[in-house]
């Protein structure tokens, strides 16, 4: 009778206990005793033999789609393109931009007034940009003042 | 010299077929160099025991699938975080392990009202519903303990470590997560 008072905790903590390891000797004779006497503990731990038998007869049984390897083989390749595209799209927007600033420089140079530098009397030459005192300083000009001269 | 180099793959040949770790160290080397082949050998594999863990664990077969192909995409994606190569295969479940965790985190429990079913009396699928649900209403750590443990036969070493937790807690998760199966088991059969 004290056994069932006091034993039933220790019981049900060693039933679950023994689906993993192998009881002490001390604690399978306490285990087999109070098996023995105590009903209600026996019929716990019947109750979670059956749960545990019916968790492990519910296993699935797995079925592999045909084209797995594929499918993951394709989005493995897809998800590689797009890291190569965001690892090297920084590159790809500073070339554009500088691109688009030596354009704009080009741009500025064309229109300044040496390199648009006519000569002076040449059909629909714009005078105001040359000025005969000006120091001649590139190549172009002082080859033109050699020439007229 | 010729007759040495051919040796010397005739023994990479033989430790490739005697030594399934080694050849998959093999692969692995070769998955860092971006060889396709041995992705390929690689998801051949492992793909029968993810899906089938990740089948247990979420009860779903197309979801298990998702996420299987997730956790090779992720495992290739960061091979080159792996220090040995002879870990693959449990890096791989790891992620696999981890991935069904996190599905299970976001899908709410769903109480249901169980109808009186005796597992004896009913048939096969009817115990692998009743399980579904209760499975359902356990928290996804203690889900998770008792399916790689009862389901999957894995060690409590191998439980540890697939889930990074220390032996004691999944000891005791182990515990907890069986007292509370077999309550709701009686709860839902009306014993």
């Amino acid at each position: 009778m004290n056994m069932r008072l006091f034993g039933c905790g220790k019981f049900r903590y060693l039933s679950i206990e023994k689906f993993d390891r192998q009881l002490t000797p001390k604690e399978d004779g306490f285990y087999r005793k109070h098996r023995e006497v105590c009903f209600t503990c026996l019929r716990h731990e019947q109750q979670g033999l059956n749960a545990m038998n019916l968790l492990n007869a519910a296993s699935m049984e797995p079925e592999i789609s045909e084209d797995f390897d594929a499918k993951v083989l394709a989005v493995y390749r897809k998800s590689r393109k797009r890291v190569a595209i965001t690892y090297w799209s920084p590159v790809f927007a500073g070339a554009a931009l500088a691109c688009l600033a030596l354009l704009a420089t080009l741009q500025l140079l064309a229109r300044s007034p040496i390199h648009t530098y006519q000569r002076p009397g040449d059909a629909g030459a714009d005078n105001r940009f040359y000025n005969q005192d000006q120091q001649a300083t590139t190549p172009n000009l002082i080859l033109h003042r050699e020439l007229t001269r | 010299m010729a007759l040495a180099a051919t040796s010397m793959i005739d023994a990479q040949s033989f430790v490739s077929v005697v030594d399934p770790a080694a050849q998959e160290r093999q692969w692995v080397v070769r998955c860092r160099k971006g060889d396709e082949t041995a992705l390929g050998f690689l998801i051949t594999r492992h793909r029968m025991r993810l899906i089938r863990t990740a089948s247990n664990l979420l009860r779903d077969r197309h979801e298990a699938e998702d996420v299987a192909q997730e956790a090779f995409l992720k495992a290739f994606r960061e091979l080159h975080k792996l220090r040995d190569d002879r870990a693959f295969s449990g890096y791989l479940y790891r992620i696999c392990v981890r991935l069904c965790m996190d599905r299970l985190r976001l899908k709410r429990a769903e109480i249901a009202e169980f109808d009186k079913v005796s597992p004896c009396e009913g048939g096969a699928i009817e115990n692998k519903v009743l399980i579904e649900k209760l499975l359902a209403q356990l928290p996804a750590e203690l889900r998770t303990t008792l399916v790689l443990r009862e389901m999957e036969q894995l060690s409590y070493e191998e439980v540890a470590e697939s889930m990074r937790v220390p032996i004691g807690t999944v000891r005791s998760r182990l515990h907890t997560a069986r007292e509370r199966f077999r309550k709701l088991w009686i709860e839902a059969v009306g014993e």
